[in-house]
């Protein structure tokens, strides 16, 4: 491996190697219960017990200094998560892989170590699937009340504002393609939604909508996020 | 694991991460290779369990050994357990997600009075019955542990098995005891139980009847088939070699205390009068600093935890301290891990710690003198001058600390409205003392926290008989409190004095008490250690409702020779020194503390640590 990478900032102020890497990660089974700020403590206490070489910040309260381009909601299984952090010696991305799973906990799992190739605000729209059972319902009956709900003109649906009020809002216009099929027992959507800096539909609030609007609500909602894409429509690097 | 019932309402659920396990260094085993699984149940929530040293130490413990699988079990919160009923979901252990009642035992740690009702819930929610008489071979033992077990007779009823003391030997020989039972193929609940009294530390309290005065007070405590007429508590006798955690269970949500922990000693030297641990774990026994030092090194490797506490009842009087900090910050400072020392002692508190500290950490001190005139620290044996409190105070504003937390308890034993403003006064000369240290830190002003608790008599104290100041009393003693206070540099902080209440009812309490216990549960009362959950109206209509006077446990003074539920339980203390100390106590005499000279509290039977060491004096005294 070269560290001839073409990125600035490979050495801090004091002259130590602080390579940016990116952690491509999946979370699943019990960790997507994990909030956010809980990955994050989490995160920090694994590279430590793995032993892979953090830089941390500078200052009276040193902490490795780690970033996340997409924060998942609780509940969320994610395929794609990646974390940025810096690494102060030449280890092998492998041997970082290796390591960082051996000491992660259930439902967490490197698929890879990379540089950062793109920055967080490429990031465009995310991709998600999500199973849906609802008491009464057989996926095809659920498919086709879904299918009925996503080709509405308008989609009145509630979100939270900075303010952290409901507000109404139509998210019509943000959906930028759907699929929804009928797999038995349930109902599989497949939804790209605008994620990242500018606009960021989580497709929770068109589920809740969508209850709502029917008086009915899900026994199964299990929201995966498959796939974080960039302008091009490639898969975020 | 994930139980796959639960996915579908655990959204709609507060703190999600608390019932889904799977955490790093959890222990997940084969069924088939294991012939004891052990349910170690905490009756509170996630946050506050996981944050409990012994029950770490319990669970590494039992799952070294290989036939042996511990899980862990907490109560879930009320909006869990709601829908756990919705669902018929039964109360699992995390590692599993098995239900309760196909356990071998099911372990409850007894660290407070008010988890009690939470007991029941967890029982109710396995399905297992409330009473030890009610179950069959097919239900779990249950067993009971932890500090409370000192006084379990509220509990007895309920348990088949209380473990007195320490548990890391007697469970092994308990599981050995089992694991003989169970394998020969016929096994007979009460005739192991039979076999379990014989275990030295481990009370069944099914075999022994009490009987009552019909003033409610015990006429008669009478062991039943072959069983001790006095229960003793096990010890460890040497701290540096039994048994210790290498690695810890690190939560994936934040808990209350998220750290590494590693003991430096049990037991406590002192002998404040008020405080239980500080005769329940006698004796003293150190762990000596090479080993407390590779414990922390190996757990903050092992958890990934970047910060490690050294724990015990009173932190400074580890004797090797300096020794034990020297050591840690070699590694510390290096590995970004920062040391924290609860515990301190006013006077001991010396400026070559103070430049230790510094480096160990920033952020406020906490110091209690617990009584605000000196005559009242004499009459609790708290040892410490108002004098030391000032120094003590004075060093650490040389130091640079601003911020200065003091801990009192109102309603102690002898106690008057003098003494209650003296915690007032004694809170000012510390702010005066800020402000008459020329080498005060620029442009800050000082904030001293006083706290002031309400004094719980327990059992094994001098103050076992002791009646506890009633509601309207303490209520009094806060208000004035309130108007002594005058500095806006002081802030006062009081505790709810219906809980102490309770807390005293309970920590007293005999078997009668397990009447109002079921009640409580189905009355609906849960986490009463929390104030959003706690209802004292509800718990006086119940006491009404059994025709039981709570007053009758908390506010009655008990004379010497009353036969005392806890009567026998040996915690290795003996009554006549409790005596003793209670006498001293109403005459405002002090009693040194164990390295000083032994006082002959009886603990030196069981040998080991500061007894050791000072066995002539024991002999002396008999």
């Amino acid at each position: 491996m070269s560290l001839n990478t073409g990125m600035k900032n490979v050495v801090d102020i004091q002259g130590t190697l602080c390579l940016p890497i990116r952690i491509f990660f999946v979370k699943e089974g019990p960790s997507k219960y994990m909030s956010h700020l809980d990955l994050m403590r989490c995160m920090t206490r694994t590279i430590r017990r793995a032993g892979v070489p953090i830089w941390y910040t500078e200052g009276f309260n040193p902490h490795p200094f780690m970033t996340f381009a997409m924060p998942l909601s609780l509940g969320t299984s994610g395929l794609c998560e990646t974390m940025d952090v810096r690494m102060t010696t030449d280890m092998p991305f492998e041997e970082v892989k290796k390591r960082l799973n051996e000491a992660l906990c259930e439902g967490i799992r490197v698929t890879r170590v990379d540089y950062q190739v793109q920055k967080a605000t490429a990031i465009q729209s995310a991709v998600y699937l999500i199973t849906l059972t609802s008491d009464g319902f057989s996926g095809m009956q659920l498919r086709d009340e879904i299918e009925k709900y996503l080709s509405q003109d308008t989609i009145t649906v509630q979100k939270k504002n900075k303010k952290k009020q409901l507000v109404d809002m139509d998210v019509k216009p943000h959906i930028i393609s759907y699929d929804v099929t009928d797999g038995g027992n349930c109902a599989v959507l497949s939804i790209q939604l605008p994620a990242g800096n500018d606009v960021n539909i989580n497709p929770s609030i068109i589920l809740k909508g969508f209850e709502n609007a029917n008086s009915l609500s899900f026994d199964k909602c299990d929201i995966v996020r498959e796939r974080i894409l960039t302008e091009s429509g490639e898969d975020f690097k | 694991m994930v139980r796959s019932d639960i996915e579908k309402f655990l959204l709609s659920v507060e703190k999600p991460g608390r019932y889904v396990g799977g955490e790093p260094n959890s222990v997940v085993k084969d069924k088939k290779d294991v012939n004891i699984r052990f349910a170690f149940c905490f009756p509170d929530v996630y946050e506050i369990g996981m944050s409990h040293l012994g029950m770490k130490i319990l669970y590494g413990l039992y799952n070294s050994i290989p036939d042996v699988w511990c899980e862990r079990v907490f109560a879930p919160w009320p909006d869990m357990e709601e829908k756990m009923r919705e669902h018929s979901v039964p109360l699992y252990g995390l590692e599993s997600g098995d239900p309760l009642k196909e356990f071998d035992f099911v372990g409850f740690t007894l660290q407070y009075e008010l988890s009690y009702s939470n007991i029941f819930t967890m029982l109710n929610l396995s399905d297992i019955p409330f009473l030890s008489a009610d179950r069959s071979n097919d239900d779990p033992i249950v067993v009971l542990g932890g500090p409370c077990v000192c006084n379990p007779e509220p509990l007895a009823d309920l348990a088949d098995i209380v473990s007195l003391g320490e548990g890391e030997e007697v469970s092994i020989e308990m599981f050995d005891l089992y694991r003989r039972h169970k394998l020969s193929g016929h096994f007979d609940r009460k005739q192991f139980l039979r076999e379990a009294a014989k275990i030295p530390g481990l009370y069944i309290p099914s075999l022994y009847d009490v009987r009552y005065n019909e003033d409610g007070t015990i006429s008669s405590f009478t062991p039943k088939e072959g069983a001790p007429e006095r229960i003793q508590k096990r010890i460890i006798q040497d701290m540096s070699k039994v048994y210790y955690p290498p690695n810890f269970v690190v939560p994936i949500i934040e808990i209350v205390h998220d750290r590494a922990v590693t003991e430096i000693f049990r037991g406590c030297i002192r002998g404040c009068r008020f405080c239980q641990a500080g005769y329940i774990y006698r004796p003293n026994r150190e762990k000596d600093y090479g080993t407390v030092d590779a414990q922390s090194r190996s757990l903050c490797d092992t958890t990934g935890y970047d910060e490690v506490s050294l724990s015990s009842l009173s932190s400074s009087d580890y004797t090797e301290l300096p020794e034990l900090l020297d050591n840690m910050l070699n590694w510390t400072e290096d590995s970004k891990v920062s040391i924290s020392l609860p515990s301190l002692r006013i006077d001991g508190f010396s400026d070559e710690l103070t430049e230790k500290l510094k480096k160990v950490r920033r952020g406020g001190l906490t110091f209690a003198p617990e009584a605000g005139t000196q005559r009242l620290r004499d009459a609790i044996n708290k040892n410490v001058t108002e004098e030391e409190v000032l120094n003590t105070c004075r060093t650490a504003f040389n130091g640079g600390w601003t911020n200065v937390k003091l801990y009192f308890m109102i309603g102690l034993p002898t106690e008057t409205l003098e003494d209650v403003e003296g915690i007032g006064e004694l809170s000012q000369k510390v702010v005066d003392e800020f402000y008459r240290n020329p080498n005060k830190p620029k442009g800050k002003g000082v904030n001293v926290t006083s706290s002031a608790s309400t004094f719980v008599p327990k059992p094994f104290t001098p103050f076992q008989w002791e009646p506890q100041d009633d509601i309207d009393t303490i209520h009094r003693k806060q208000q004035h409190l309130r108007d002594s206070v005058r500095s806006r540099k002081i802030t006062l902080n009081w505790h709810d004095a219906d809980t102490s209440f309770l807390e005293a009812v309970f920590a007293r309490g005999d078997r009668k008490l397990i009447k109002v216990l079921i009640r409580a549960f189905e009355k609906g009362c849960r986490f009463d250690g929390w104030d959003e959950y706690f209802k004292l109206p509800v718990w006086m209509e119940l006491f009404d409702e059994c025709s039981i006077d709570p007053a009758f446990y908390a506010n009655r003074r008990r004379s010497y020779d009353e036969i005392l539920p806890w009567d026998h339980l040996d915690y290795g203390i003996t009554k006549e020194f409790l005596i003793r100390e209670h006498k001293k106590a109403l005459a405002a005499e002090t009693t040194p503390h164990c390295r000083l000279q032994c006082a002959g509290c009886g603990a030196a039977k069981l040998t080991g640590g500061v007894c050791s060491v000072l066995k002539h004096g024991n002999e002396k005294r008999g």
